[in-house]
């Protein structure tokens, strides 16, 4: 219940910002679209915690400064090896996840694939792993650091 | 020179570099050598390319409502960029290819057996 009422919110909440009309008929109209939407998403099941990570979503300013510098510095260091290929060492690392949550794992690997650099190749569920395809020592390196794992957990708040 | 001309001066330097970064993806997609290596040549441009050229974007927005849309736009391309990228290196993982380095390793170990 408390899922419905906050997928409604944040549904009409988007639909008001980008619609742009504001009489009554339209008002009305549009609450029952993010409602109609809202209520189809929790009879397909989709809207549980996996679905509508709240806590994630919420903590997610705290770390998007440290995100955009650290994707701006990966991408320098991947524009030097384009212009000289013959830098690229790839190589398979698997990176071991702290986060209790699945929404946790999957922020982290989709972290892992933002900074450029490095791709998360497989998720391992049960194991808690990340296969990770780093294109240099430095970037496979960079994955094992306990930085970026720390800080994903942080975002889960447990 | 006022607020308005400085932000006009980093927007247009920012759209700049980010299209100097869609460039240079470009060119990593052509040059570097597997697909798992292609793909950070992908990842610049959805990252760094897509990245500062909607910062640009949003410091040249003229209003509020095209300032929310670009945010919006940013938030999906966030969310959506690297879970393509890993389907298609899930994809590629499923299909058994190895990347270059590790299957020359495998064949000189194949060599000496």
């Amino acid at each position: 219940m408390r899922q419905i009422a906050l997928s409604t919110a944040l549904l009409y909440a988007l639909w008001l910002l980008l619609s742009g009309h504001y009489n009554g008929l339209l008002l009305t109209l549009g609450f029952f679209s993010a409602l109609g939407a809202s209520l189809i998403a929790a009879r397909m099941g989709v809207l549980d915690e996996e679905g509508l990570p709240m806590a994630i979503l919420m903590r997610l300013p705290k770390v998007t400064l440290w995100l955009i510098w650290e994707i701006l510095k990966s991408n320098m260091g991947v524009v030097r090896v384009i212009l000289n290929p013959k830098l690229a060492r790839p190589q398979m690392v698997s990176v071991k996840a702290s986060q209790k949550t699945v929404a946790g794992l999957v922020t982290h690997a989709n972290f892992i694939t933002l900074t450029p650099g490095t791709v998360s190749v497989d998720v391992d569920e049960t194991e808690n792993t990340i296969l990770v395809h780093g294109l240099t020592d430095a970037f496979a390196a960079a994955c094992l650091e306990p930085d970026m794992d720390a800080k994903v957990s942080s975002l889960e708040g447990k | 020179m006022s607020a308005t001309d400085i932000m006009q001066f980093i927007g247009i330097a920012s759209l700049l570099i980010g299209s100097l970064a869609v460039i240079f993806g470009a060119l990593g997609l052509l040059r570097l050598g597997d697909v798992y290596q292609r793909m950070h040549g992908a990842g610049i441009v959805d990252t760094g390319g897509a990245g500062l050229i909607l910062f640009g974007l949003l410091m040249l927005s003229p209003d509020w409502t095209v300032t929310v849309r670009l945010i919006l736009i940013g938030f999906i391309l966030v969310m959506t960029g690297p879970t393509a990228t890993h389907a298609i290196a899930r994809a590629v993982r499923l299909s058994d290819q190895e990347p270059d380095n590790l299957k020359a390793k495998k064949n000189s170990e194949r060599g000496r057996g």
